[in-house]
């Protein structure tokens, strides 16, 4: 069975709509339509789904954004990840993620950042086989009061100086 | 849908209102297809926050309620008989007080605790509508005074509490929804109220529990527990009874008293009070978060008051302290082996730093920063003594001052740092190393230019002491060695990283023993030129220059001796804490090293190179630390390098190995004669060295931890010894894998990397 992939079109409405439902079903923290809207609207380029040939609707899906961080630097954020429970152990999640960190590489991200759950192995290893490293640990984050890991992945030196450093003196904000 | 549209009918809008419906579709005409309506400040995180109506997971309005849930009555009492009101009555309260612990301990919501409690919640809304300083508007109105007076006052006392709770989360010491949720769904409570007010309402109680229910032992205890909750707000510094004097303790020793009997009461039934505690509060009234299942206690929440009320009698201890240095030792242990109570924790930065502008109601600010470098290396020295003989005004002074100011804005970060939860507590160091590096900076330029007034100390032909800049680097060498050992115990390095980070935090502790080194001799040639002259006292003859001398001599041996030996002892101390410290990570570094000769671990990580570079990655790891002045941040080339110079290799392999592994026990057998040093001087000593007085335990436990690690560290180092040389190199990688091991009862900032076999199948 193949997979094929291709960045979202929020046209589809159908898509859209079935896309949060696999992130529904799959992730602990439960999203309002906003928050995909968010992503989807405004991002769309660095959101990727993942379609099998015998399926109508997207199996998989990577929804990203990337923004000017503190006037510094071009930071790439990897929001959700969800890949439908039939379709796992394929390498649809890696090849999604791979997808999306090139795609914010050639837009000139200097980085790509997200954050995933401490108890969350599965994901950790999927991050860090990319490179990502844990930058800090952040006390109950989520909603189920687990704790998550920062992790980032740097694309150019610029990730790896300190924004104070970066920024005009005029704009500086402590990080 | 139809939900929705059972509220909007329940809402009735239909009078005052406008129909913009043109206005709307006007505007809407003019919308790009696809743009997200949003106002410019409403980010992703706000995003994340934001509610969706008619979505189950997010819309409290669709929680389904049971009917008994929905009847349910605060104005009438409960029960057929007296007995039945008040085993109720006591089921309440009960679950009331466990409430309280489920909120705080369990860093659960008030909603989804405390005011899941229809009492609560009926209260709570009457005073928010009318809030009567007296509680005439906030009251149960059954008839039956176990209701209306016991359980009311119940009510008040744990609301008062969550007030309590209020103040001191709006210091911003502890951090909301992380370590603390405070949103008590726009319902006020008792801002108008006073202690008094709440006091006497719940002494009225106890009265009467007392004269009409002396056989019921469990609701009056509970009662007396709440009162004591209530009390806690009498420890506020803001509250000026508790600014004079040493606190009194009784209150707390009172509601660990309390709670320790609680605890033997078996919880009841939850279906004495089915539709008390309800979700009902979610759907009522303006829920800013997503609905939640309320907490069932669990039974052992009576131990979480006990936890809570030894936390904050050992935070209120630090007003015993009797120097600067106790203090800092204090804050330095209090919280670090265990994570304490959200209230101790909250609590103690503000019954240390006070409201009005002074430490613990002893020293201003400034003198609280003078007394730090006092206390460390400006005793005695020719800048000390230039202060002292120069007028109030001088510009010398004014500098001084200037520098004590910003010295305190940084030390008043360093305190708050050690109260936070795990997390920010490394967090803050990270914040903190740039104001230490910028002040070190500006302090060294200041002391420099004294130096070229003659006001300097030398220690020996080519070196100064140079007082502040010395204190400053103490502590930001301090700060940069927490925050990379604090990595280890978060789980924030993957074992590729181990050597770079103990390497680092070795090289730090080799700067920091630098540091301490140069004070220490600055201290011994202080002492020594004191006691020189009592011997130039003997010597010389009577007169006028003999008394002058004897003066200065009395002088110095009544102020200075005794901060100089002081100082002595504790920097004794401060540096064989650095050695263990420099000695455990070298092992660490020592450890990789081995199994890296070996093939089985390597510090580049092949995934780097996908999208990055192992340098890049590197240099992420170590932002923190690129800008720091002095010690600068050894190259990427540095530490590669550093590594090779580590590593065994042919010829020889197998000897040359062996010699490592025996090099680190020796150096493990060090550390644990240093630390069985300290131990025993804090065990021993009602004075210690180290400072740790009120902290006695909690340092002990921070020793006998590390002394944990250095024996799983000696224990592998034999284990590594004894499987690297009964198997050829080659096996090895076929044999074993390297696998993280977090020693039971070890310190968590030096994990070890051991040996696993590979199970063939």
């Amino acid at each position: 069975m193949s997979i094929s992939y291709r960045p979202l079109d929020i046209s589809k409405t159908e898509e859209v709509k079935h896309i949060q439902k696999v992130i529904d079903a799959d992730l602990s923290e439960p999203y309002s339509v906003y928050v995909y809207r968010y992503f989807f609207n405004q991002w769309p380029n660095v959101c990727f789904l993942a379609f099998s040939e015998n399926e109508k609707n997207p199996v998989g899906c990577v929804v990203c954004k990337y923004e000017v961080h503190r006037g510094a630097r071009l930071r790439g954020y990897i929001g959700m990840l969800a890949v439908e429970h039939k379709f796992r152990r394929r390498g649809i999640a890696k090849k999604l993620v791979a997808l999306a960190i090139e795609k914010m590489r050639d837009l000139g991200c200097d980085e790509v950042m997200l954050e995933t759950e401490v108890e969350n192995t599965t994901a950790l290893s999927l991050y860090e086989g990319f490179g990502f490293i844990r930058l800090k640990r952040m006390f109950r984050y989520y909603l189920n009061q687990g704790d998550a890991f920062k992790l980032i992945l740097p694309l150019t030196e610029k990730s790896c100086t300190r924004t104070t450093f970066l920024v005009q003196p005029e704009t500086v904000i402590a990080e | 849908m139809e939900a929705l549209k059972a509220q909007l009918e329940h809402l009735s809008i239909e009078h005052d209102l406008i129909d913009i419906t043109a206005e709307f579709q006007s505007l809407a005409k003019e919308m790009k297809p696809e743009s997200v309506i949003k106002a410019p400040s409403f980010d992703l995180f706000e995003g994340t926050h934001s509610l969706e109506i008619d979505n189950l997971k997010l819309d409290s309005s669709l929680l389904q309620l049971t009917q008994a849930e929905q009847d349910f009555d605060c104005n009438v009492s409960h029960g057929s008989s007296d007995e039945q009101k008040v085993e109720f009555v006591t089921v309440i309260v009960d679950r009331i007080c466990r409430s309280i612990v489920q909120w705080l301990n369990e860093f659960q919501t008030l909603p989804t605790t405390l005011l899941s409690c229809r009492y609560v919640e009926h209260m709570m809304h009457q005073y928010t509508q009318d809030p009567c300083g007296d509680l005439s508007t906030c009251r149960l109105e059954t008839g039956d005074l176990l209701f209306d007076q016991v359980l009311a006052s119940c009510v008040v006392g744990a609301c008062y509490f969550v007030k309590f709770v209020q103040t001191l989360f709006r210091a911003g010491v502890v951090f909301e929804e992380e370590d603390l949720n405070c949103n008590t769904m726009g319902l006020d409570m008792l801002s108008n109220v006073t202690i008094e007010i709440v006091m006497s309402h719940l002494d009225l109680s106890q009265q009467l529990l007392k004269k009409s229910y002396p056989e019921n032992d469990q609701l009056l205890l509970l009662v007396e527990l709440l009162t004591h909750l209530v009390e806690l707000d009498n420890y506020l510094p803001s509250n000026e009874a508790s600014s004079f004097g040493s606190p009194n303790l009784e209150p707390v020793h009172r509601l660990i008293g309390c709670a320790e009997r609680a605890k033997f009461f078996e919880m009841h039934s939850p279906e004495v009070c089915e539709g008390v505690f309800s979700t009902g509060i979610q759907k009522r009234l303006s829920n800013q978060f997503p609905p939640r299942e309320i907490v069932k206690p669990m039974g052992n929440e009576y131990d979480g008051f006990i936890e809570m009320g030894k936390d904050l009698l050992l935070v209120l201890s630090v007003e015993q302290a009797t120097t600067i240095t106790e203090i800092s030792q204090f804050s330095r242990f209090f919280n670090r082996t265990k994570q304490r109570n959200v209230i101790a924790r909250a609590f103690f930065p503000l019954y240390l730093m006070r409201d009005d502008q002074t430490v613990l109601g002893q020293y201003t600010f400034n003198d609280f920063s003078f007394l730090h470098l006092k206390e460390f290396s400006l005793c005695s020295t020719s800048l000390s003594t230039a202060l002292e003989q120069e007028p109030g005004d001088s510009a010398l002074r004014h500098k001084f001052e200037d520098f004590l100011q910003e010295i305190s804005s940084v030390l008043f970060e360093w305190y708050q740092t050690t109260a936070q939860n795990r997390c920010r507590y490394r967090q803050g160091y990270n914040r903190q190393l740039l104001l230490w590096d910028s002040l070190q900076a500006q302090i060294e330029t200041f002391e420099l230019e004294l130096e070229g007034q003659t006001i300097k100390d030398a220690l020996d032909e080519d070196n100064t002491l140079m007082p502040m800049t010395t204190w400053v680097f103490y502590m930001k060498l301090r700060a940069m060695s927490d925050f990379v050992l604090m990595g280890f115990e978060l789980d924030v390095y993957r074992p590729w990283e181990f050597f770079s980070m103990f390497w680092y935090g070795y090289y730090l502790n080799q700067h920091l023993e630098n540091n301490l080194a140069r004070v220490s001799k600055s201290l011994v040639a202080k002492i020594a030129s004191i006691m020189s002259l009592n011997k130039k006292l003997k010597k010389s003859k009577a007169g006028e220059k003999k008394d002058k001398v004897r003066e200065i001599y009395r002088s110095k041996m009544a102020e200075e001796m005794p901060f100089l030996t002081k100082t002595r002892e504790f920097v004794a101390y401060s540096t064989l804490d650095c050695q263990i410290t420099k000695t455990l990570s070298l092992v660490g570094a020592c450890q990789f090293s081995i199994l890296k000769s070996c093939g089985l671990i390597d510090n580049q990580n092949p995934a780097s190179t996908a999208f990055s570079s192992s340098e890049w990655v590197h240099k992420l790891r170590f932002k923190t630390f690129s800008s720091i002045g002095v010690p600068e941040l050894p190259t990427y080339a540095m530490f590669q390098q550093s590594l090779q110079d580590f590593v065994v290799t042919e010829p020889m392999f197998g000897i040359k190995l062996s010699q490592c592994i025996d090099f680190t026990l020796e150096e493990l057998e060090k550390a644990k004669s240093s630390l069985r040093k300290i131990m025993d001087d804090i065990k021993i000593k009602e004075d210690d060295a180290a400072a740790t007085r009120l902290v006695r335990s909690e340092s002990l436990e921070y020793y006998k931890s590390r002394y944990r690690s250095a024996e799983a560290l000696t224990i592998n180092a034999r284990t590594l010894k004894t499987k690297l040389a009964d198997t050829a190199t080659a096996d090895l990688v076929k044999r074993y894998t390297v696998e993280v091991s977090r020693p039971h009862g070890g310190c968590p900032y030096f994990p070890v990397l051991i040996l696993k076999g590979i199970v063939s199948h």
